[in-house]
């Protein structure tokens, strides 16, 4: 008990100097975080410098590697799932040598940061991205005054183009909050792009879901998941489009009195290279 | 770097620690290297390498267009200065031309560094091989072209020409030049992009490599040395892969001499985001050539390098040549054939150097040995005396 004691005052702890960084670093708080590597369609044997993103709308800061914040940052490519390695402090935060026979998957987890917003801040957020139930239960509980105070962790994807799809890409990885895409949408085609939020493997319904187009901030699909947790863009046109969810919970009694923390929020996103409706001329299904 | 220290220690320790980082990065250096195998001889133009093959130092790749013609210089033998005959018979001089992998020029950042990008790097192969074998006198004994068309019309010049490397260390020295020009013709109609790397060999083992000007010379890339080119981009990003870790470990470790040798080990070994591409020379007609995209004999490429990231000939040259730096070469090229300016004379070889470090070396083991030696006899008195009391008090 003592240990387990101590492990959860080390996490808070962690957790703190977490916040405090974020806090010296100003706007690095809970935004968007994706993936970006060199290249959605990378040829086989290339290397691919693997960037980290936050920021909003697909506009983004670059993230410097720092290992004390990944959980796992990993490829799957051809049946084998590899590390991505790289060099702490260092942008792009990893490298990967691509298989390029089919699809890979690059998926990175990580956070536990701290964050604290005053009430009013904390509730622009929140409807920001379209979190209203979070303010409906501060709310309730009679927090709306209170400052926001929660962890967040983050749950990336990024899919890389290969000679053709791999149906692998559309199986959950077991994310704690993740988008798992319907079909691999690299290779096009007519329809829209469907896909599924999970959290802890089960759907979420009413989660808000948005896309975006790389290069066109206006360019932003917003839509609601279903009791299924499924969701659907037609997207407009072939580019980059990123897909993201926050979804956010309560935190739990022990982490609420021992660490000073009353949400916990969990980033998703997915980045691929979509070529449009017409598909790619010479893509293997 | 200082406030990294500053911030570790609490005190401004940045000088005293600065040796200390030395010591360890030293260290660490040893360690990695003896932990990685590396090929003893390898070496391009600068690099602080056993010279016992001279004859085998790729010491410069040039390729451009003249008119009609593709011109291709290739050196060896770095600071020559002796008079022949040289022992070059054994080896085999080769440049080798990749006509067919395709080649992107999107990235702007790439194609400043290396000219282009490789598409298909793990398919980099040889279309055109040229292979040259010299007698000692440096006249050829054999040009073998594979891959080319109208090889009768290609123009060879083989001899001693003046170092055409702008660099301090080689003014007033000789190479041994071997110049080609050949007939665009003799390439397939239409051919716009070239894949280039030169190679010296003996019995069949490649000794060196020579690619882009100023890759494998920098002490991080020796290990490719001795590689294809489509092996290097897979052996890159192993070795960068096992050195981010050790950066990563030592440095986020709470010992300041931690940091400081992972800081030691970024600025020498560890590879760079940019590294992870393979050593080879790009030439397109696309863009107007000059390094990195092909090279000119009039490149100053050790400043071009340096205003991407690898400024290590820069400082040396700082160091060992005059103030301000060199910037063209010591003698004027000619416009003619063989382009290379005429040799400087011969010069009886300096001696080569007459200490040793062995004796220390033989020195200190030998203490080492004694005084470890000397530990174990103590501990196993100590030990002894130890059970004795043990065992009388058990007895009693």
């Amino acid at each position: 008990m003592l240990a387990l004691r101590g492990a959860l005052i080390g996490l808070a702890a962690a957790c703190w100097a977490a916040g405090a960084l974020v806090a010296a670093c100003g706007s690095a708080w809970a935004h968007d975080f994706w993936i970006e590597p060199s290249t959605f369609r990378p040829g086989p044997g290339t290397a691919v410098a693997v960037g980290l993103r936050v920021g909003e709308n697909f506009i983004g800061d670059p993230v410097p590697r720092t290992a004390s914040l990944i959980d796992r940052f990993f490829v799957r490519q051809a049946g084998e799932e590899q590390a991505v390695g790289g060099a702490d402090n260092i942008d792009p935060a990893g490298f990967l040598r691509a298989d390029g026979r089919a699809t890979a998957l690059v998926g990175y987890t990580g956070g536990g940061s701290y964050i604290e917003l005053p009430a009013d801040r904390f509730t622009a957020y929140l409807r920001q991205y379209g979190l209203d139930g979070i303010v409906a239960e501060r709310e309730r509980l009679g927090e709306s005054a209170q400052p926001g105070r929660e962890c967040f962790y983050r749950y990336a994807k990024s899919l890389l183009a290969g000679a053709r799809a791999d149906p692998a890409v559309t199986r959950p990885l077991g994310f704690t909050y993740e988008v798992v895409p319907d079909a691999d949408p690299t290779t096009g085609g007519p329809g829209p792009v469907r896909g599924h939020v999970l959290f802890q493997g089960r759907p979420v319904a009413g989660a808000v879901v948005t896309a975006h187009l790389q290069g066109q901030p206006a360019m932003r699909l917003a839509t609601r998941s279903d009791a299924q947790g499924a969701f659907a863009f037609p997207l407009p046109q072939g580019g980059v489009w990123l897909i993201r969810s926050v979804h956010m919970v309560r935190a739990g009694t022990l982490a609420h009195w021992l660490h000073h923390r009353d949400w916990e929020s969990h980033w998703a996103s997915l980045t691929f290279d979509w070529p449009g409706p017409a598909g790619l001329a010479g893509a293997q299904p | 770097m200082g406030r990294i220290f500053n911030r570790a220690t609490g005190l401004n320790t940045f000088g005293k620690a600065l040796s200390l980082a030395r010591m360890a990065g030293l260290a660490l250096v040893v360690g990695l290297g003896l932990a990685t195998p590396q090929p003893s001889r390898a070496s391009d133009h600068a690099d602080p390498t056993n010279l016992t093959d001279p004859t085998a130092n790729i010491t410069d790749l040039f390729f451009y267009p003249d008119g009609d013609d593709m011109i291709l210089i290739f050196d060896v033998n770095r600071a020559l200065l002796a008079p022949k005959p040289y022992d070059l018979a054994p080896y085999d001089y080769e440049i080798h031309m990749d006509l067919t992998t395709p080649l992107s020029f999107q990235d702007p950042v790439i194609r400043a560094r290396y000219g282009g990008t490789v598409l298909v790097p793990d398919q980099i192969h040889p279309d055109v091989t040229i292979k040259v074998k010299l007698q000692n006198d440096v006249t050829v004994e054999s040009v073998t072209y594979t891959g080319l068309k109208d090889t009768d019309k290609i123009k060879t010049y083989f001899g001693v020409r003046d170092d055409p490397f702008v660099f301090p260390r080689f003014f007033k020295k000789n190479v041994i030049a071997m110049v080609m020009r050949i007939p665009k013709s003799a390439f397939p109609a239409d051919q716009h992009d070239f894949i280039l790397w030169g190679t010296t060999a003996k019995d069949g083992k490649e000794i060196d490599h020579v690619g882009r000007s100023i890759r494998t010379q920098l002490p991080r890339f020796g290990f490719i040395n001795t590689m294809p080119p489509k092996d290097q981009l897979k052996a890159l990003m192993a070795r960068k892969a096992k050195l981010d870790n050790v950066y990563n470990y030592l440095h986020s470790a709470k010992e300041w001499w931690a940091i400081a040798a992972a800081d030691f080990l970024q600025f020498t070994l560890q590879l760079r985001p940019y590294d992870l591409q393979p050593d080879v020379m790009i030439y397109t007609d696309r863009f107007p050539v000059g390094y990195p995209n092909g090279r000119l004999l009039t490149d100053d490429v050790v400043a071009q390098t340096c205003a991407f990231g690898d400024c290590l000939l820069q400082e040396i040259s700082f160091i060992e040549g005059p103030w301000p730096r060199a910037t063209v070469n010591d003698k004027p090229f000619s416009a003619e054939w063989p382009y290379l300016a005429p040799q400087w004379p011969d010069q009886t070889p300096a001696p080569s150097n007459a200490h040793s470090v062995l004796p220390w070396v033989i020195l200190g083991v030998i203490v080492l040995l004694l005084v470890s030696w000397g530990i174990v006899e103590i501990i196993r008195l100590l030990l002894r005396h130890l059970l004795r009391w043990w065992w009388r008090r058990v007895d009693a």
